[in-house]
């Protein structure tokens, strides 16, 4: 049995004919921050029930914490699922009190209660109806049922979707913090920036196979795109490709801003100054791949090329996609 | 399966179910209610203070005999004697029924202590008697007017033939007159023929009475432990009808209940988070037992009073091994109903989709109900017998049986319990499986197809 948090080899699980994940491999080593990303309908979510034991894999063996399922270890896993709600007409006190005695927390819970909500600034709901918060406070509430246990394993399915920008920081700063207190956190999304923010450890998953599994640092190595980008002033034209040595085109990504992909050996810091030098230019910068652009470019070799970028990337971007409700159907 | 968790889970069931408005008014409350209702018209009816009735009674008296001694029948001092005579025997023989009822007793005849101020006017032989009949009509909004009509044959006092029926006396009265002076004159007058037709035939009335009056008492049972009781006849049987109530009516409510708490659970999309700490099967577990609470206390609301009311009132005991068998039965039919009410919860999105999957449910708790009659009825006849063994109404039927007059053999209970264990099993089994598949399921309702479908596939 493996120590480490979470262990998965040659996972499958299959809905009728629809396979939601196939031979996956996956290891979470002990105070990790893992990201599990991939658009919606990759599999993510499922992959994550069945380490929570509330799927049941049809191939392949797992571990959690040591474990062989997360039923024998489910009070030291916090777990926030994509699916979440509240029990709208319990008080909010007594619904995190309740979730807290499920998970056999069995002193100081009003006081553990009080800290929590002190920290995700709700402090005046404990004697609320959950149904009188909004649906970003719900949330919250949400979150503080996952770590009240003071879990040693986090995961959060799409742990973002629904919140705003101020509560989305607020909610970031405290996952750092479980994860700075050695706690192992996985989360999943479908919005990369998310996880490019966030996490050490990226795996992607895309129609249920595992596509991609690294630390951010040598992602980001491997998918250089090899390209710099430039915003001339304006009224001045991009200088022709070919005046650069090492530049193979130029093309616009947006008005006013152009890209220029490099040769593979081509020396990058000699491009840029040269072309510094022949354009005056509000910007000129080294293109750090996003994993979105890693996403689409794997995407693309799988496929042979017969993507859709833009949808893609659509999908990949808008929070409001996520909003949408999973549905699994046999 | 932790216990802890479950009894967690069950302690919120409980409570989101009995501590709220609806339960406390529906199930508390409305007993109370019923009570405070029933003494309410028993206090009513004995303190009623209607309006003095006044007025006339005209009499048509061929015979001549009766006109002049009904004036005296209907003077106050006669009538308040008669309505207390009348109040003391029906105190009397409720008593044997029902010990203290005496409140009720006084409202079901004419009140002791009110009663109408009655002048009798003897009219001509011959008289128009349709002209008299029209003063009746128009004086009936007279106060002091006239109330009643009585038109005697001439043959009144002479016995009844054989064979042919004569009217020896008609009456008539004004519109909506209470009922209660109605039959006081009447009473009156007749008593006056009756009186008139023995002393004509010469025979001594109280003499009669004494030759006439036969006392048996009521019938005795001679139970087997060597005892004897009072014959309930078919109340004993009213009493099994009860108890199969008492277990029919919480095992109903305890399935609605589980069905719109997982609906409702499901629905607000609390149940992933649920999972996160408890597994489907404790879920599952907690939630029916903490109904099944909420059954007992139903049970034991109702129950009580009904024991409560037929030892008080009726002397009768229950047998500790009759509500030992109810409990028995109890449990048997609301975990098979009780499991398939939560599976089907977990497997739809709202109420109105689960109307058509429980339809199947519905009608074996509705068969009861109807059935229930006849096997009251004969408890020992072959429909009741086999109905008895027949899933999933076995329980009722046979507890029905047990609680009837004439108990089934011991073999027959065995043999319904263990058909009903072993439905039960088969229900809680599958519906464990369609919970834990069902639960995550959103979108598209499912139909029956796709509920065996998840059966197999869990």
């Amino acid at each position: 049995m493996s120590d480490d948090a979470i262990f998965i080899q040659g996972l499958g699980k299959r809905f009728g004919a629809k396979i939601a994940v196939e031979d996956l491999d996956l290891v979470v080593p002990r105070g990790s921050l893992h990201g599990l990303i991939g658009p919606n309908g990759a599999g993510k979510t499922t992959t994550i029930r069945m380490v929570m034991s509330i799927l049941f894999p049809d191939a392949g063996r797992l571990s959690v914490l040591g474990k062989k399922s997360a039923v024998e270890s489910k009070d030291r896993i916090g777990y926030l699922p994509e699916e979440r709600g509240v029990y709208r007409k319990m008080k909010v006190g007594a619904f995190l009190s309740h979730m807290a005695g499920l998970k056999g927390v069995t002193s100081n819970v009003s006081k553990k209660i009080d800290d929590w909500l002190e920290r995700v600034e709700l402090p005046d709901v404990k004697k609320k109806r959950c149904d009188e918060l909004s649906k970003g406070m719900q949330q919250k509430i949400q979150f503080i049922s996952s770590v009240i246990h003071e879990p040693e394993l986090l995961i959060l399915d799409e742990p973002f979707s629904g919140l705003d920008p101020v509560n989305m920081r607020l909610l970031r700063d405290l996952i750092l913090e479980q994860h700075t207190k050695g706690v192992t956190v996985i989360f999943s999304t479908h919005v990369m920036i998310q996880a490019e923010q966030l996490c050490d450890h990226i795996v992607m998953i895309e129609s249920g196979q595992k596509v991609l599994d690294n630390t951010l640092q040598e992602i980001r190595d491997r998918y250089d795109p090899k390209s710099i980008v430039f915003e001339p002033d304006a009224g001045v034209g991009p200088s022709p490709a070919e005046r650069h040595a090492g530049v193979e085109s130029v093309r616009q990504v947006s008005p006013g801003v152009f890209e220029a992909a490099l040769h593979d050996d081509a020396d990058r810091h000699a491009v840029m100054a040269s072309v510094l030098e022949q354009t005056r230019a509000r910007r000129v910068e080294l293109r750090r791949p996003t994993l979105e652009d890693v996403f689409i470019e794997i995407v693309e070799q799988r496929s042979g090329g017969d993507v859709d970028r833009d949808e893609l990337r659509a999908q990949l971007q808008d929070p409001a996609v996520g909003a949408d409700t999973s549905e699994v159907t046999p | 399966m932790n216990p802890t968790k479950i009894s967690r889970v069950a302690w919120r069931e409980f409570a989101s179910t009995v501590l709220t408005k609806g339960f406390i008014i529906g199930a508390l409350l409305t007993p109370v209610l019923i009570i405070v209702m029933i003494s309410l018209v028993a206090v009513l009816a004995a303190t009623k203070s209607e309006p003095d009735i006044r007025g006339e009674v005209a009499i048509i008296d061929p015979t001549g005999a009766v006109a002049p001694r009904l004036a005296e029948r209907l003077s106050p001092e006669a009538l308040a004697e008669a309505a207390r005579e009348r109040a003391e025997r029906i105190a009397e023989a409720l008593k044997d029924v029902s010990g203290g009822a005496s409140g009720i007793a006084g409202g079901l005849g004419p009140s002791a202590d009110s009663f109408p101020t009655l002048s009798v006017a003897e009219l001509p032989v011959d008289s128009d008697e349709e002209a008299e009949k029209q003063r009746v009509r128009e004086e009936a909004a007279v106060e002091d007017g006239r109330l009643a009509l009585l038109i005697l044959d001439e043959a009144a006092l002479s016995p009844q033939p054989d064979g042919e029926q004569r009217q020896d006396m008609q009456i008539f009265v004004r519109p909506n007159l209470d009922d209660d002076v109605v039959s006081i004159v009447r009473d009156a007058a007749v008593d006056i023929i009756r009186d008139e037709r023995y002393r004509i035939a010469g025979v001594d009335r109280d003499a009669s009475r004494g030759l006439s009056s036969v006392n048996t008492g009521s019938a005795r049972e001679l139970t087997e432990d060597g005892g004897e009781r009072d014959s309930l006849g078919g109340f004993q049987n009213f009493i099994a009808y009860g108890f199969m109530m008492l277990m029919l009516i919480p095992t109903f409510i305890g399935a609605q209940y589980l069905l719109t708490n997982a609906i409702e659970e499901k629905s607000s999309r609390v149940v992933e988070i649920l999972l996160s700490a408890v597994s489907p099967m404790e879920l599952m577990t907690g939630k029916v037992l903490g109904q099944m609470f909420v059954g007992l206390l139903i049970m034991l609301i109702y129950g009580g009073i009904s024991v409560y009311a037929l030892v008080t009132m009726l002397n009768d005991t229950v047998e500790p091994l009759t509500i030992g068998a109810m409990l028995v039965f109890f449990a048997l039919a609301y975990f098979t109903f009780a499991s398939f009410m939560a599976a089907v919860g977990s497997s739809v999105n709202e109420l109105r989709e689960a109307q058509s999957l429980i339809g199947p449910v519905m009608v074996p708790l509705m068969l009861p109900y109807g059935l229930g009659i006849f096997i009251a009825d004969d408890p020992n006849s072959t429909f009741a017998t086999i109905s008895s063994f027949v899933p999933p109404i076995a329980p009722f039927m046979m507890m029905l049986r047990v609680a009837s007059t004439e108990p089934p053999p011991l073999w027959q209970v065995g043999l319904a319990v263990a058909i009903s264990a072993v439905t039960c099993y088969v229900a809680v089994w599958m519906a464990a499986k369609v919970f834990r598949v069902g639960l995550l399921m959103y979108g598209k309702p499912p139909n029956f197809r796709t509920l065996i479908k998840w059966i197999r596939m869990a």
